[in-house]
C-alpha cells in the first residue's frame, strides 16, 4: 500500500507550528527572560498582561495571560526546565481551542558563530488546525520582541562592564 | 470641484452577474443603467483570484509580487501605498464603505488595525481613507456591521450561515433544497443584511459633506460572495428550480472528467477530494459529489444577491443625483475575483485560472461634465491594476511611480493595455502552488512553477475565441507550440516566474 503523506492539506485535525530564532546573546540570558514565566507578555506582546497565580483545584502554578482581545486564558505551566533550558506550557481549552502544547528551546551555538549565541525554537501543536497560521504569526513577532529586547540588554551588559 | 468617485466593487462576481455583460437571470437595471452611459471592459482580469490580494492591488495598484499580499492571510502593511492617500492628499474627501480585508478577518489576538479600530468603534484614517465602516459577509467578529447587527439586532448574528465550522476550516455543510455547501435559509429581514446596511451607511457618508467637496467613495460589497444566503424573503425572485444550468458546468459526467484531465493534476485531485490546495473552499466538501440541481441552487442564490446589490447600487445613485453630483461622479464598478460557480463541476475559487475566476464585470461611466470621449465597449484586455492611475487621472492628479498599471482606456488601441497577467502563489499545510497566467491577443497561458503536486513543467493554454469555455487545454499541442513559447516569454518578461515564499511577506492568519 503506497501512502502519501505530502498530501494531507487543511483536514489535519492538529496544526503545527515551529518558529526559531537567532540571538547573539549568551543562552543565559536569553533562557532568564524566558524562565520569567509571569512576565510572558513583556516580549510575547500579543498578550495585553500576564501573571502567575496557583490553581485551586491542583495546587499547581498557572500562568494567567490576558490576549489583544481582552480575553483571558490559563496556561498550565508542565516544565521550567533550566538544565535543558527548556519551557513547556499548555493553554487551556477555551473557545475553539480544544488542545494546546508549546516548547520553548533555548539552544548554545556559541560554537558556530565564536561569540556567545543562541538559537530559540518555539515549537506549537493546536487544535483546530487553522489557528496555528495566526499562532504562528504572533510567535514570530513574540520572537523578534524578544531578540531585540535581550540584544539591547546585552549591549548595555557589555557596555557597563 | 473636480470630478467625485463612486468606486463600487462586490466580492467574488463573474463577469455575466449583470444584464449588461450578457447576463439574463439577475435583473441589474442599474448596473446596466451605468453600462449605457459608460464603458464596458469586456476582457478584465484581476492580478490575483483570492480577495485579500486583489484587493491589495486595486488600493496600491500595483501587481502581486510588489504590494507583497501573495495570499490569503497576509496583511498589506498599515504603511502601503494607498490610491486613497493620494487622492487625499489632493483634497478629496475619502472612505472605504463595506469589505475592506486589507487586513485578516482570523485575528484571535486582535492584531489587525482594521479589526483594532472597528472593536474599538472608531471610522478614523487608515491606508488614506479619511473614513471606514467595515463589513464582511456575517455577524461574527469585530467589524462595524457585526457590531451594529449585535447591538440593534441580535437576533440576526445566528441567522447567517456560519462561514467556518468548528474546527475553523471553510464550511461544508449543505443547506437549502439541495443540501449544496454553504447554501442556508437566512431568516434575516431584509433590513439587517450587509447590503442594505452598506447601502445606508454610504447614503448618510454622502449626505454628510458639503455640496462642493470631492470625494472618493469605495462602496464594497461582501456579496455574492459564499456563504449563499441571502435573505428568504428574496429568494422567490429566482426559483431555482426554473434555472437552465450554466454553460460551463458540464453536465455529462465522463466528459466533464475528461475535461478536467486534460488540465493540470491539481484540478481532478481536488474534484475527487484527495487535495485540498487552499483554504477558500471547503476542505471536507468533495465536488464530485456536486449535483445538477446543487448547481441550480447556488447560481439562484447568487442571482439574487447580485440583484440586492443593484438594487443598492440604484439606492446610492439616487442619492448622487438627489445632490445634485450625477453629472460630476464618475461611477466605476467592479470585484475583486471571480467564482467558478458550477463550471467544470466546482464551486469557490482556487488555483484555477479559467474565465469563471477571471473574467471580471468592470464598468466606467465617466463624469458627464468631464465630456470624455470614449466607446462603449473595450475588448483591451486590463487589469485591475489599473484601476489607482485611472482615480489619479480622473482626479487630475499625476499617477504616483509606485503604480504599475495604466489608466483605463476609453476605446480600443489606446495605451499599454496589450495584456494582463494573473499570479497565484500558496503554501498552506504542506500543499505549495505557483500559477502564472497572461491574457494576450485572445489567447490565455498559465505556467506552473515546481511544488506539491507540479513539477514545473505543466501548463495551460486555451484558444479563448473559439473556446471561450476553457475545455480544451492546448498546451501541448504542437501545432501551436511557437505561439505557446512566445506567451510564456512574455509572461516571465512581465511577472517573477514563482515566488520564493522564504522570503515572502508572512502568513499571518488563514483569510
Amino acid at each position: 500500500m503506497e501512502f502519501n503523506f505530502g498530501l494531507l492539506g487543511v483536514t489535519e485535525p492538529v496544526g503545527s507550528i515551529r518558529e526559531h530564532v537567532i540571538i547573539e546573546v549568551p543562552p543565559d540570558l536569553v533562557w532568564s527572560r524566558i524562565a520569567d514565566v509571569e512576565n510572558n507578555s513583556s516580549w510575547f506582546t500579543s498578550l495585553q498582561t500576564s501573571w502567575c497565580d496557583l490553581d485551586n483545584a491542583t495546587g499547581r502554578p498557572v500562568r494567567m495571560v490576558v490576549g489583544g482581545t481582552g480575553l483571558a486564558m490559563t496556561e498550565d505551566i508542565i516544565r521550567v526546565d533550566s538544565v535543558q533550558r527548556r519551557l513547556q506550557y499548555r493553554l487551556r481549552p477555551i473557545g475553539f481551542i480544544t488542545h494546546h502544547l508549546a516548547t520553548i528551546d533555548v539552544l548554545d551555538v556559541t560554537d558556530l558563530t565564536g561569540a556567545p549565541t543562541s538559537m530559540v525554537v518555539y515549537s506549537t501543536e493546536l487544535s483546530p488546525a487553522p489557528l496555528a497560521v495566526a499562532f504562528g504569526g504572533a510567535t514570530r513577532q513574540a520572537l523578534d520582541t524578544l531578540k531585540t529586547q535581550t540584544e539591547a540588554a546585552w549591549a548595555s551588559q557589555k557596555v557597563g562592564a | 470641484m473636480g470630478r467625485k468617485i463612486l468606486f463600487i466593487t462586490t466580492d467574488q462576481q463573474r463577469y455575466d452577474a449583470y444584464g449588461c455583460n450578457g447576463g439574463v437571470v439577475a435583473r441589474t437595471p442599474n448596473v446596466n443603467a451605468l453600462a449605457a452611459e459608460g464603458i464596458s471592459y469586456r476582457r478584465a482580469h484581476p492580478q490575483s483570484v483570492v480577495c485579500m490580494p486583489s484587493r491589495a492591488t486595486i488600493v496600491t495598484g500595483q501587481h502581486v509580487a510588489t504590494h507583497g499580499v501573495w495570499m490569503n492571510g497576509v496583511q498589506l502593511p498599515k504603511d502601503a501605498p494607498s490610491v486613497a492617500a493620494v487622492l487625499r492628499n489632493h483634497g478629496y474627501k475619502t472612505a472605504l464603505i463595506g469589505k475592506s480585508h486589507f487586513d485578516p478577518f482570523v485575528d484571535p489576538f486582535l492584531a489587525f488595525p482594521e479589526n483594532k479600530l472597528a472593536r474599538d468603534g472608531q471610522h478614523d484614517a487608515l491606508r488614506g481613507f479619511d473614513h471606514l465602516e467595515l463589513a464582511a459577509h456575517s455577524g461574527t467578529g469585530w467589524l462595524h456591521y457585526a457590531t451594529w447587527l449585535r447591538n440593534n439586532h441580535g437576533d440576526g448574528v445566528g441567522m447567517f450561515y456560519p462561514v467556518l465550522d468548528g474546527t475553523l476550516n471553510v464550511n461544508g455543510a449543505g443547506g437549502g433544497d439541495t443540501g449544496a455547501p454553504q447554501v442556508h435559509v437566512n431568516a434575516m429581514p431584509r433590513e439587517w443584511y450587509h447590503t442594505d446596511w452598506i447601502a445606508e451607511r454610504t447614503v448618510v457618508w454622502l449626505n454628510s459633506l458639503p455640496d462642493d467637496e470631492d470625494w472618493f467613495c469605495w462602496v464594497s460589497f461582501p456579496d455574492p460572495h459564499h456563504p449563499w444566503d441571502p435573505p428568504a424573503t428574496e429568494t422567490h425572485r429566482v426559483p431555482w428550480r426554473d434555472l437552465d444550468l450554466p454553460s460551463g458546468y458540464i453536465e455529462d459526467r465522463s466528459l466533464r472528467e475528461h475535461t478536467i484531465d486534460s488540465k493540470p493534476s491539481h484540478w481532478r485531485k481536488w474534484y475527487d477530494g484527495s487535495l485540498v490546495a487552499n483554504f477558500e473552499a471547503p476542505p471536507k466538501w468533495v465536488p464530485a459529489t456536486m449535483t445538477p440541481n446543487q448547481v441550480r441552487e447556488v447560481n439562484a442564490l447568487v442571482h439574487v444577491e447580485n440583484e440586492l446589490i443593484d438594487e443598492a447600487i440604484g439606492r446610492i445613485m439616487g442619492t448622487v443625483r438627489s445632490r445634485g453630483w450625477n453629472a460630476d461622479t464618475d461611477v466605476i464598478v467592479s470585484t475583486d475575483h471571480g467564482e467558478l460557480q458550477g463550471d467544470f463541476g466546482l464551486l469557490f475559487k482556487g488555483p484555477y485560472h479559467v474565465d469563471g475566476l477571471m473574467r471580471l464585470p468592470l464598468i466606467w461611466r465617466p463624469a458627464a461634465n468631464a465630456a470624455l470621449q470614449f466607446e462603449h465597449s473595450v475588448t483591451d484586455p486590463v487589469g485591475l491594476v489599473d484601476l489607482a492611475p485611472t482615480f489619479c487621472a480622473i482626479a487630475g492628479v499625476e499617477a504616483p511611480t509606485w503604480m504599475e498599471g495604466y489608466e483605463l482606456p476609453t476605446s480600443d488601441g489606446l495605451g499599454e493595455h496589450h495584456q494582463v497577467v494573473t499570479e497565484w502563489d500558496s503554501v498552506l499545510f504542506g500543499v505549495e502552488m505557483h500559477l502564472r497566467t497572461l491574457y494576450r491577443d485572445g489567447w490565455q497561458v498559465t505556467t506552473y512553477g515546481a511544488g506539491t503536486v507540479h513539477d514545473g513543467t505543466e501548463g495551460e493554454l486555451y484558444n479563448m475565441a473559439d473556446d471561450p469555455l476553457q475545455r480544451i487545454n492546448r498546451w501541448a499541442d504542437p501545432s501551436v507550440e511557437a505561439l505557446r513559447d512566445d506567451l510564456v516569454c512574455a509572461l516571465r518578461e512581465a511577472v517573477p516566474e514563482t515566488l520564493d515564499t522564504r522570503f515572502a511577506r508572512r502568513v499571518v492568519a488563514l483569510v
